[in-house]
């Protein structure tokens, strides 16, 4: 791995937190594996010395973590009781929340294909449209797909950044419901 | 070492060597290395935190046509050195009171 390609990773697992912090974490690297290349070092073995980005960025992650979710007294029978009446409704509820997470990012990607195949067809098929119609109108077709490129790209860029984000509410949630659980049951 | 034990000293670890003067990211994992274990990734969130509660401050210089981000000890820091060496003498009444009691066993 070279000094790139290390940082581009630390900055894509840390695209779930704010770009003020991001940018000061990733420049911090940055500036520390350009004294270790300036004091002999290769860029390998700088990073070597550095670690793995996804261990470094995942310890960081956790420690911003902010338990605000505090473990229940236990009064386990009833509550064993409780926790599995009321199955029928917190879980519908639960698993209602993933779908709608997961929506999202269908509708982005699913958005993302459509505007890339409108670019293709209407690039490809311009030069026909020049022919049978008028040149003015195949220039227009040609614009239409140009712009459905761009939209393309940003709906992608979108879709990576929110896929990060939504990975992280779900393992958070994950382990925010099984904590409930296991307070109950103990 | 007890991990809580050691953040605690490295974060004065870190604003000591600041004492003598100001310095880098790199630099001071150098320095704090000859007295204490650290790394770049324990001692990133460290400079985070006590920039965050004014410790330390940030200035950057131009250094062979990049930036460099250099740290420099607050007053606010120099009071929390002092707190800490004060604290610690405290801990060395009560290391010597339980040795005495550990080792008349």
């Amino acid at each position: 791995m070279n000094k790139k390609e290390f940082l581009k990773k630390m900055d894509y697992y840390l695209l779930v937190i704010n770009d003020e912090e991001r940018y000061r974490f990733v420049g911090y690297y940055e500036e520390m594996i350009e004294d270790y290349l300036e004091n002999g070092l290769s860029e390998e073995e700088a990073i070597e010395k550095i670690g793995d980005p996804k261990q470094i960025t995942k310890k960081i992650l956790e420690e911003n973590e902010e338990m605000s979710f505090k473990i229940t007294p236990n009064n386990s029978t009833l509550k064993i009781i409780f926790v599995i009446a009321l199955f029928p409704i917190w879980g519908s509820l639960l698993l209602t929340f993933y779908v709608i997470l997961g929506v999202v990012p269908l509708v982005i990607l699913s958005s993302g294909l459509a505007t890339a195949v409108i670019a293709c067809v209407s690039i490809l098929g311009c030069p026909f449209v020049m022919i049978h119609y008028n040149i003015p109108a195949g220039i227009m077709q040609l614009g239409v797909g140009i712009i459905c490129i761009g939209i393309t790209l940003l709906l992608y860029k979108t879709f990576i950044v929110i896929w990060a984000k939504i990975l992280l509410l779900v393992k958070k949630t994950n382990r925010k419901v099984v904590m409930v659980l296991k307070g109950e049951k103990e | 070492m007890d991990i809580q034990l050691k953040k605690g000293l490295l974060e004065n670890c870190v604003l000591a060597v600041l004492i003598k003067s100001d310095s880098y990211g790199y630099q001071m994992v150098k320095d704090i290395s000859e007295h204490i274990e650290i790394t770049e990734s324990t001692l990133y969130p460290i400079l985070r935190r006590l920039e965050n509660v004014n410790a330390v401050s940030v200035y950057t210089v131009e250094h062979n046509m990049r930036l460099r981000k250099y740290y420099k000890i607050t007053e606010s820091g120099k009071e929390r050195l002092s707190l800490f060496l004060k604290d610690f003498d405290n801990v060395l009444e009560i290391y010597k009171y339980i040795k005495g009691v550990v080792e008349n066993e």
